[in-house]
């Protein structure tokens, strides 16, 4: 079965940028800065940058493996364990590229329920939202890839909302630099991967990248702005928060917008609450899209087909988790599988795949 | 598939009912100010302060009108509030909220961790302590072309650009549940028809305990930020004072040894011009010098008198031990607090006369 999509479907190499880009930057963003503190304090923003360089180097493991399998995780797989066990563990990864999903929606929901309207339903909140996600992905890869695209244009000029802050921060915070052990370093850059998760769904999406093996540069460039974006928000906030204040801030990034001031807008945090829809969607996009694909590359089910079970199971979802306790263990939860899945599985199938096609290799030459 | 699409438009058009509750400008009565008064140990008086319009749509006049009520909890006060109110209050708007000096000295820890929690209550508003019940100072009309909400607010924002240190919300915040500092705001009192600030109110951690007068406060503000705004009055001799205008001030901490028995060295260079200095000689270079000199004489004496003032009390609005943590490694703060009371600071003004008006 030859299930290399058409090239009418697929989406130029540059784009890659976009998709590794926005998929990493999504609700943890508005509040990472306080569970990284936990850990390694005023010195946590450096763990920031040390994550990003781990990210770097499995983006590279990735595009390794997926060049010699020719396809995608589920080829990967099926290299190395064969169609039956392999395809079980394609199943593994795109049940959780569903929980993902679920996890973005639920949090973004939860903040529009705490900062902007606490009397609104989750269902019906979520019901809108995934009948707009409906309307994405159904339109297929180039779809939520340009909403990728438009994600990017509309949240990055965010940033810039930071320079509010600048006159009542003291940049004296963050010093003396290096002042944590080493292990304190090493758990907050175990907690700060996890605002870097995302990415992994290129490996599922790799085949609809035009000349993919073009799109390498793209990916690690879409790492490294999110690198970027990710210190210069912890820099900031941690120049403007006093550690123990953050420890009692939620969400920074949203309580910072709040001293922004525009002669025509008095409180800005609703207004960059309503724009961050926009970096949400194609994150949930993008998930319930790979979910998608995953079932039609393991199961051969149409796309079409799958979609609309796959968003009735996150609806429930979102509807079964109800309060801060529960959102806070769905988050951990998916971190940790996220956590398990790039530190030992990513590097795990990366040196089992090697060794196969190395084998291979030389029974072809024998 | 149109059934599908049918059924699309069809959810869509039937969820706009799921819409949360609306909040129309016209239906809902935003509060400006909040002032909190204490009652007794369990019972806080709250009293809003509201803009309110009077008369058609044509000739509108505005003022403002005050509801008070008390209660157990900050929140539940509201709905007390609520109860003599045509429309129901909004917290979006407010923008200056007062405690009571009484109130104030047994802690605001109730009230702060309630404001914090609330998410339409900015972080650019300002606190302030209040000389009196706020609900005088709240209720009263005061002849100065605005109401009361945008009176206060005004006044202490245009203060702050001047000689009065920036506090608002969040700096309170910052000091309130960070290490090493301690939070401060404007002092106000209602005085010959007005409300004017008379001084900062010092607080330790929650209480507020200490302030020091108007007159100093341009002498905390050189050493707590860099600005470039503000003025102050020195003595020159008998009978003879003058003005200093401050052009640019910077302020610069050097902190040794923070781990063992820390120094602490604070620099303020000033740069101003003298303006009002009748009698005195401006044009000659010797006086320039003679006035530089004093300035700086008194600017050291007062600025170091405060800041043992502040140790004595225990108490840290300048930041030093937060200052301090950044430059130490390791820092405990159990050891600089048993320390802070006999820290030996120093302060070294550098003072520059550059003008001193348009006339010799």
């Amino acid at each position: 079965m030859n299930l290399q999509p058409k090239e009418n479907r697929l989406v130029s190499p540059y784009f890659a940028f976009y998709l590794i880009h926005t998929m990493q930057v999504g609700v943890g963003v508005l509040g990472f800065q306080r569970y990284i503190a936990k850990s390694a304090g005023h010195d946590a923003w450096m763990a920031v940058i040390t994550g990003g360089i781990l990210i770097h180097l499995l983006v590279w493991m990735s595009y390794r493996m997926l060049k010699n399998s020719d396809g995608d995780l589920v080829a990967v797989h099926e290299d190395i364990a064969g169609k039956a066990i392999g395809g079980l563990f394609s199943t593994l990864f795109t049940i959780y590229s569903g929980f993902l999903a679920l996890t973005v929606l639920r949090t973004y929901i939860e903040v529009i329920q705490v900062w902007m309207f606490p009397h609104i339903n989750t269902w019906g909140i979520s019901l809108i939202l995934l009948c707009v996600v409906y309307y994405f992905v159904s339109g297929g890869f180039r779809i939520v890839t340009a909403l990728a695209f438009f994600s990017l244009l509309l949240g990055t000029p965010l940033i810039f909302l930071k320079y509010f802050a600048v006159k009542d921060s003291h940049i004296y915070n963050i010093l003396p630099l290096f002042d944590h052990s080493v292990t304190d370093f090493f758990v907050a850059t175990k907690t700060m991967t996890l605002n870097y998760l995302g990415f992994e769904m290129l490996l599922l999406y790799y085949p609809f990248i035009k000349h993919p093996e073009k799109s390498e540069k793209w990916s690690q460039w879409g790492v490294f702005f999110s690198i970027l974006l990710y210190t210069i928000t912890a820099v900031e906030s941690f120049a403007y928060y006093s550690q123990g204040q953050l420890k009692h801030t939620i969400w920074a990034t949203l309580t910072l917008w709040k001293i922004v001031e525009f002669p025509f807008v008095e409180r800005f945090e609703y207004i960059g609450i309503s724009i961050w829809l926009f970096v949400v969607l194609p994150n949930i996009c993008i998930a319930v899209w790979c979910v998608t694909r995953g079932f039609k590359r393991i199961y051969s089910l149409k796309q079409k087909h799958t979609l609309i079970p796959v968003l009735i199971l996150i609806f429930a979802g979102t509807v079964l988790f109800k309060d801060r306790q529960q959102i806070d263990l769905l988050n951990s939860m998916v971190s940790r599988a996220g956590y398990y899945f790039i530190y030992f599985y990513i590097p795990l199938l990366f040196v089992l795949h090697w060794m196969v096609m190395k084998v291979r290799r030389r029974k072809k030459d024998a | 598939m149109p059934n599908t699409k049918l059924a699309a438009v069809a959810v869509l058009l039937f969820l706009t009912g799921c819409t949360p509750q609306k909040q129309v400008l016209e239906d809902i009565q935003l509060v400006g100010v909040v002032g909190y008064d204490y009652v007794d140990e369990s019972t806080i008086r709250a009293t809003v302060s509201v803009p309110t319009t009077e008369g058609g749509s044509d000739q509108a006049v505005l003022s403002s009108t005050t509801y008070s009520a008390k209660s157990h909890t900050s929140k539940n006060i509201r709905q007390v509030l609520q109860a003599e109110s045509p429309r129901p209050f909004a917290s979006g708007r407010v923008s200056v909220i007062i405690f009571n000096e009484e109130l104030a000295r047994r802690g605001i820890t109730k009230i702060i961790d309630s404001l914090q929690r609330d998410p339409s209550v900015g972080r650019n508003i300002y606190l302030a302590v209040a000389k009196g019940k706020t609900q005088e100072m709240l209720s009263k009309e005061y002849p100065v072309g605005e109401i009361v909400p945008a009176y206060l607010k005004l006044m202490i924002e245009q203060n702050m650009e001047l000689t009065f240190p920036r506090a608002n919300f969040h700096h309170f915040n910052y000091s309130y549940y960070g290490k090493g500092s301690d939070p401060f705001m404007p002092l106000l009192e209602e005085k010959h028809g007005h409300i004017r600030i008379t001084g900062v109110a010092l607080f330790d951690h929650s209480k507020y305990v200490d302030h020091i007068s108007f007159d100093n406060s341009f002498i905390f503000k050189l050493m707590y930020q860099s600005f470039r705004q503000g003025s102050h009055e020195f003595k020159l001799g008998k009978n003879n004072y003058l003005t200093l205008e401050n052009l640019s001030s910077h302020v610069n901490y050097d902190i040794y040894s923070p781990n063992t028995n820390p120094k602490i060295n604070i620099t303020v260079d000033v740069t101003g011009k003298v303006n009002d200095a009748a009698g005195t000689p401006l044009y000659q270079a010797k006086t320039i010098e003679m006035i530089e000199k004093t300035i700086k004489k008194q600017t050291e004496h007062d600025a170091e008198k405060m800041v043992k003032r502040f140790q004595q009390k225990g108490i840290d609005p300048l930041g030093l031990g937060d200052r301090a943590r950044s430059r130490g490694r390791r820092f405990n703060f159990k050891d600089w607090n048993q320390k802070y009371p006999d820290i030996p600071v120093q302060v070294k003004a550098n003072i520059e006369v550059t003008q001193g008006g348009i006339v010799e």
